[in-house]
């Protein structure tokens, strides 16, 4: 539910900047070719979801906007910022982040970064992780 | 928070653009196959492509405000941004 929630706020969030707007929130292209199904984006690319929808149950019409693969783009091996640095933010301010401990290393990740964004690839000493919103 | 190692290799993970019950609908470059947090499933599960029925671990995170997070985190890094 929780998950559900932070979606839905980051959805909002996009639709506040017309990147999904109901405009932009079309009914989906399908294609069913040779018993496998595609959902076409708005890129004019073609995600084969046969699998999705045998093994998982998903409904091809229910996938949503299809902006493509570009229109969202992840941070990739983020700088961060240490206690001292310029930009670090001071001990009373009251941004919601996401924080995470991995491999003895304690990071936080703003929130109204990671909307824009929604993942960070990072890596934690030698464990490669993503960081989602 | 997610592992994106799966059988030796790395993967660099982003929105596919889609979204599917206003859950974001995530991809990997290397394979593009779709990762999707199932409810009830912790992690992301690859619903289509290469790695179809494989999960991503899920590690622990906490959402909540810097000025609670740093009492407990006090040597904690922050995202810096713009990069």
């Amino acid at each position: 539910m929780h998950k559900l929630l932070t979606a839905l706020s980051i959805i909002l969030f996009l639709q506040s900047c017309e990147l999904l707007s109901p405009e932009t929130n079309q009914p989906v292209d399908i294609v069913r070719e040779n018993g496998n199904i595609f959902i076409v984006d708005r890129t004019n690319k073609e995600w084969d979801v046969t699998h999705a929808v045998n093994v998982y149950g998903f409904k091809p019409e229910s996938f949503q906007y299809g902006l493509g693969p570009r229109a969202i783009q992840p941070i990739n091996n983020p700088q961060m910022l240490s206690s001292g640095q310029s930009g670090y933010p001071g001990s009373n301010n009251t941004n919601q982040i996401i924080g995470t401990t991995l491999k003895n290393d304690t990071r936080a990740y703003p929130l109204n970064v990671l909307s824009q964004h929604e993942m960070v690839n990072e890596k934690f000493g030698t464990a490669y992780v993503g960081v989602a919103y | 928070v997610y592992s994106r190692e799966i059988e030796g290799n790395i993967l660099n993970l982003s929105a596919s653009g889609w979204t599917y019950n206003n859950t974001f609908v995530l991809f990997d470059f290397e394979t593009e196959s779709m990762w999707y947090h199932l409810s009830n499933t912790d992690g992301l599960t690859c619903i289509s492509g290469e790695y179809a029925d494989k999960k991503l671990e899920e590690f622990n995170s906490t959402q909540t405000r810097w000025i609670n997070w740093i009492v407990n985190n006090p040597n904690s890094k922050y995202l810096k941004y713009p990069q």
